[in-house]
């Protein structure tokens, strides 16, 4: 097992990276690189140019306006998970990020990394899905947002264009009060890779659901918004949706109905069908209790 | 091309030119020289790479070099300071949570990061925190010990003292019998301790080997001229130019090639070996031999194999793929099963499992100028692949010196000989050069070696009073492509049954079947698992349908000493009854059997195994193992030279406490050079659980000899007869007036000024005509079997079917406990394993044979986060053949896990899964079936 040569570059600035990126044949940035190096030593992927991001220290920022949190690419999922700003107001993001990879994992690999990977069972991108959340990306001549939920196309498969770099995840505040949760089920209790996985975020004006997102993990090509399970819980009351089993049932067997799922090691389509159920079941619940509502 | 960077390394700057490829791994490894590092997986799924880098733990196999510029990194060679072990360290050592030592650098660096940011972690902070590195050895117990204690440390607390009641067998003992730090502990905790990896030598080249991409084809030609061509490439091998000579584990189906010859069997037999001056040179020359393939109808599927017209692994022998069939008969099934009042039979099957050790093979071979070659292997039985070296090579043992390094983990996956070790000798030869192979994790499954999976039919008949009657098992055994131990595996599968539990009628029918996959050998247990773990299981079924308590129907049937069992084995110590008093106490099993909620459970399983196999696969008549101690000419240490292995287990300070007891002597005064074929005599090495005994035995022979040269030195000086005195504690004093004594370094030094060197030799070869007299009695029969019984305790989540274990208990008779820690560190690693197998681990492939889970991110293994409370008693016990009353606990402690477990999800979800791995997926779906019902 050995990393084949590449050329390795470091520019300083955003617009510097996404020139090299333009000009080489064959280029991929890295930043933490827990995805990246382990598909070019497992000869999935070659590359003959590697820019690293980790010199441009703007990727690395959390900052907030009043309608948006920003929160740069190249964040490992640590910082994230340590980031006061995000524990406050984006804390199922911060719950995701606990549960990938192990400590060490963690520690290097970046949430804009686990967005373009873009691989299906990616558990940030569940729950950026469910807060809404868009990305920037930045090329030499132009800057774009686009959703998250359009971004993610396929599995391993994003609408990063040549030249461009995800620079932040750009995440709408909301001025109600909201509740989110990441529910993961794993084959075993650390380190493991997500089977099925359900991320709620819902918001409540005058204890009315006025904003659903609720998204399947790991069962579809990407991360599967599902609009079905959204539609059961908007317009209900907290307390109607907490004290009642059909409710949450209903949505959970919308979401469950809306995800794609496939047979794989871990698990065949029919159990991630169940899964689906259950953990969105247990993410609705959670996230209503932690609403204070009820 | 190489770009400079400035690091900082443990307290010292460098400035180092590296290539764009190289990983912070491989600079502190190979430009550094800082091998305490370890390479475990290389895609940061293991963590022995962890380093801590600005104050962070990261796998320093996913860190470019590069990246690391301007970097602090902090690795296990800076964390002790002037000479002073670490707080962490010391703990580590103290605590006995050490045992391979592969995964110990990167854990304590964890434990580092970890207790810098949270300096009093709770207990499960600390089972979460170190997740990210996988040991296979501990079962991470001793891990949350050590880290537990370290905390006390660095807040300048001493520890408070282990109670530990001693066994009654020890408690005249001074060396036996104590919790020791195991010998080499301080140098596996500071990164000092040298595995083959971490050798370099002058001049030396890397090899590779090509392995089929196909599961079964002809080779019609291989074309090298392109590798050979490549730039660096120093020779090539294939089939052509290799020995006729076959090899392979078991003396009568020696069935591989050192390289294919005309045919290759499954996805990863080995086609060619390449040497060149890097592994990365080795793969693009890899990738360029031409190799013509005429694909062959493949088989996976025992089942399928053996049947009229599947496809042949080989022409000439094992028709219908049968490689081994055993039809045994004893006693009188039919009359047996005719006395039951209740008979019930089911169906189960194991799963393929990889022992994943976590250093990886490696070997390293250099000829010199004399025709003799050392090799430098990382291995479980030295003087076996020194005869297996000599037979393939066809060279003199006097012209082979093998030495093992320190071996990181084996559990059976380094029990025989492997290609590393033939292949580099022969590239080295070619080369002119010294060569090092190693594989990596993807090459480890490939070679395999790993648990065979076994499809069981098992019947039981019984009395009413759960008295077995009769039992009959049909196993079918899926072996892969090649035999490797899998003629003995055949047998144990059948004649383990026998030592647990009295029945005097049982026939056992098994078929070790061919199929193109990669070879099943030995691991842990071997061969005995799976029909334990259906025995375990259809047992506690009929006490169900009988109305009985699970413990009480192996009361009733257990084994009692001095026995001969329906087989012919011969059973003398054996306290499994206290075993299972011990875990129904300890477990509170009488409050919780059938007391339990929904998705709570508890279940008991139990086991046992051979110390050491009677009859060794190194067929000879040399004693099994051998030990030499030389005394240093002042006395002041004495030096056991042994050639069993430690391969983690903690041989070297289990012998050494064995010689030092039989010597007199404290255990500061021994050390231990072991696995040396040029300097330590012939042992066979660490499997069958044979080295507390064997070599156990013979060195306590060893330092017998040494201390009646010594009495007879101080009877002079004393002026009383020998028999009148005793050694002990480095003293040599008169029996009846202690006070009167001379020192025993004393003595050896007029022994040594007298008569020149004072040395001892013991020897221990199995009591003659152990067994049977029919084809096949040999395997089973052993000294001494030990026994063990296991209680654990799971809940299940009823909606996704996940299991969280919570506890187990267990007890064990390994006779006397030479070293109690390591006898609990044995335990906790097997419950952890075995745990890992039941609930995990499985090997998967798809329809072509292609292995679709070769590492350690889609095969999952245990982390300390899924660990359950382990409670570990030893119990009174002593086996007069072993020394000072000893006898098994490695393989031993595996196999009441597996049926325990399964018992316990049963308990829990009422209903039962039949084939391993038992996966939340089966849970689900029985339980959903049940409540169809």
């Amino acid at each position: 097992m050995y990393l084949p040569d590449f050329k390795y570059h470091k520019p300083k600035t955003i617009k510097e990276a996404s020139a090299i990126l333009l000009k080489s044949g064959n280029a991929a940035p890295i930043a933490g690189g827990t995805d990246l190096l382990v598909e070019i030593k497992t000869g999935l992927r070659q590359f003959r140019d590697i820019v690293s991001l980790s010199g441009i220290a703007e990727l690395k920022q959390i900052t907030e306006d009043d309608n948006n949190i920003f929160i740069g690419s190249a964040l490992t999922h640590s910082e994230i998970i340590h980031s006061n700003l995000i524990q406050e107001k984006l804390s199922a993001l911060a719950e995701a990020a606990s549960k990938i990879g192990s400590h060490q994992i963690r520690n290097s690999g970046t949430i804009g990394g686990n967005l373009c990977t873009g691989a299906s069972c990616a558990d940030t991108a569940p729950i950026l899905m469910a807060y809404d959340a868009s990305v920037e990306l930045v090329s030499e001549n132009e800057t774009r947002i686009i959703n998250l939920k359009k971004f993610l196309i396929h599995h391993h498969q994003t609408d990063v264009r040549k030249g461009e770099i995800l620079t932040k995840i750009i995440v709408p505040k909301r001025n109600c009060i909201t509740g989110a949760c990441f529910e993961k089920f794993g084959l075993r209790e650390a380190a493991s890779i997500s089977v099925a996985s359900s991320a709620v975020v819902l918001s409540f004006e005058n204890g009315i659901c006025s904003d659903a997102g609720i998204v399947i993990g790991a069962c579809g090509p990407t991360p599967v918004f599902s609009n079905k399970a959204s539609e059961v819980i908007l317009g209900k009351s907290a307390k109607d949706i907490y004290g009642n089993n059909d409710i949450i049932e209903s949505a959970a067997i919308a979401a469950s109905e809306d995800s794609l799922p496939i047979d794989d090691i871990r698990g065949s389509a029919d159990y991630r069908r169940e899964l689906t159920k259950v953990l969105t079941r247990r993410a609705i619940h959670n996230v209503v209790k932690r609403t204070g509502l009820v | 091309m190489k770009q400079l960077i400035n690091i900082n390394v443990n307290g010292t700057d460098y400035e180092a030119a590296v290539n764009p490829g190289t990983t912070l791994l491989d600079l502190l490894r190979e430009d550094l020289g800082l091998t305490g590092t370890k390479k475990g997986c290389e895609l940061g799924d293991c963590g022995a790479c962890t380093v801590i880098m600005n104050g962070k733990a990261v796998n320093s196999c996913l860190v470019l070099a590069l990246e690391a510029d301007g970097s602090k990194i902090l690795t296990i060679e800076g964390l002790s300071q002037n000479g002073e072990l670490h707080p962490i360290q010391r703990a580590f050592v103290e605590m006995g949570a050490i045992q391979c030592g592969y995964c110990t650098p990167g854990m304590i660096l964890r434990t580092k990061a970890l207790l810098d940011e949270n300096p009093n972690p709770t207990y499960d902070e600390i089972k979460n925190g170190l997740s990210g590195n996988l040991c296979r050895c501990t079962g991470y117990t001793k891990i949350f010990e050590a880290v537990e204690t370290a905390v006390g440390y660095l807040e300048g607390k001493e520890p408070e003292p282990i109670e530990y009641q001693p066994q009654k067998s020890a408690m005249n003992l001074s060396v036996v019998g104590k919790r020791l730090p195991k010998i080499d502990a301080p140098d596996k905790a500071t990164g000092r301790a040298i595995y083959t990896d971490d050798i370099k030598l002058p001049n030396m080249l890397y090899g590779k080997l090509l392995f089929s991409p196909v599961a079964h084809a002809k080779i019609k030609s291989i074309d090298t001229t392109d590798a050979e061509a490549f730039p660096g490439v120093k020779a090539v091998l294939t089939g052509k130019d290799v020995t006729d000579i076959t090899w392979g584990t078991s003396p009568a189906r020696y069935d591989e090639n050192v390289l294919a010859k005309d045919k290759v069997r499954y996805v990863g037999d080995v086609v060619a070996a390449v040497a060149a001056i890097d592994e990365e040179t080795c793969y693009k020359a890899l990738s360029l031999i031409k190799v013509d393939y005429e694909e062959l109808p493949a088989v996976f599927d025992p089942f399928e194999a053996m049947k009229d017209g599947a496809p042949r692994l080989f022409d000439d022998k094992y028709e219908h793929n049968i490689n081994t069939k055993v039809n045994h008969h004893f006693g009188d099934i039919e009359k047996g099963f005719a006395e039951a009042d209740f008979v019930k039979e089911a169906v189960f099957s194991g799963n393929r499992i990889f022992q994943n050790p976590m250093e990886p093979h490696a070997a390293i071979a250099e000829w010199d100028r004399h025709g003799r070659v050392t090799l430098y292997t990382s291995t479980q039985v030295v003087h076996y692949v020194h005869h297996q070296l000599s037979r393939i090579l066809d060279v003199p043992l006097g012209n082979i010196r093998v030495i093992m390094t320190n071996c990181g983990g084996g559990f059976g996956a380094k029990a025989a000989t492997n290609h590393l070790e033939i292949l580099s000798i022969l590239l080295a030869k070619k080369t002119g050069r010294p060569v090092k192979m190693r594989y990596s994790r993807k090459e480890m499954y490939l070679y395999g070696r790993g648990r065979h999976k076994q499809y069981i039919t098992l019947k039981i008949g019984v009395k009413k009073d759960g008295t077995i009657t009769a039992v009959h098992q049909k196993a079918i055994i899926e072996g892969g492509a090649y035999s490797s131990f899998g003629i003995v595996t055949t047998y144990y599968a059948g004649s383990m049954l026998a030592t647990l539990y009295k029945f005097p009628n049982y026939r056992y029918e098994g078929f070790r079947v061919n199929t193109n996959l990669p070879p099943c050998g030995a691991m842990r247990g071997h061969g005995t698992p799976h029909p334990r773990f259906a025995f375990e299981s259809l047992l506690s079924m009929i006490a169900d349908e009988l109305g009985m308590d699970h413990i009480d129907i192996r009361l009733k049937n257990a084994m009692t000493p001095e026995y001969h069992t329906c087989n012919d084995l011969d059973i003398h110590s054996c306290e499994f009854k206290a075993c299972l008093e011990k875990v129904k106490e300890k477990s509170g099993w009488a409050e919780k059997k059938g007391k339990l909620p929904e998705g709570r459970g508890i279940g008991i399983g139990c086991g046992g195994f051979v110390s050491g196999a009677g009859y060794p696969i190194y067929r000879s008549k040399f004693p099994h193992s051998n030990a030499i101690i030389k005394v240093e000419e002042d006395g002041s240490k004495a030096v056991l030279f042994v050639g069993d292995a430690d391969i983690g287990q903690g041989s070297d300070t289990v012998l050494a406490q064995s010689a030092a007891e039989a010597m007199g002597i404290t255990f500061d005064r021994i050390s231990v050079v072991s696995a040396d074929s040029d300097i330590t005599p012939i042992g066979f090495g660490a499997y069958s659980s044979r080295v507390t005994l064997m070599g156990g035995n013979a060195s306590k022979m060893a330092g017998e000899e040494v201390k009646k040269k010594l009495l007879s030195v101080a009877a002079q000086s004393l002026n009383v007869n020998e028999n009148e005195l005793e050694a002990k504690e480095n003293k040599i004093y008169i029996i009846k007036n202690p006070d009167k004594f001379i020192n025993w370094d004393e003595a050896a030094f007029t022994y040594f000024s007298t008569k020149g060197p004072l040395t001892g030799a013991g020897h221990y070869s199995p009591p003659e005509g152990l067994g049977g007299k029919y084809k096949g009695a040999a395997v089973g029969t052993s000294p001494a079997y030990s026994f063990s019984a296991t209680v654990c305790e799971v809940e299940v989540d009823m909606e996704t079917g996940k299991v969280k274990v919570l506890n187990f208990w267990d007890a064990h008779d390994c006779g006397t406990a030479i070293n109690p820690m390591a006898v609990e560190g044995q335990v906790e690693g097997a419950v952890v394993m075995g745990m890992s197998e039941v609930l995990f681990e499985d090997e998967v492939f798809t329809k072509d044979g292609v292995m679709v889970n070769p590492d350690l991110h889609n095969y999952i293994i245990a982390t300390s986060a899924d660990v359950p409370n382990i409670d570990s008693s030893i119990v009174d016990s002593y086996e007069p053949e072993g020394p000072f009353g000893a006898k098994e606990v490695g393989e031993g402690a595996t196999l009441p896990v597996l049926g325990a477990l399964a018992n316990a999800i049963a308990d829990a979800i009422g209903t039962r899964i039949y084939d391993l791995p038992i996966t939340p997926q089966k849970i689900l779906d029985a339980i959903k079936k049940s409540k169809e019902k």
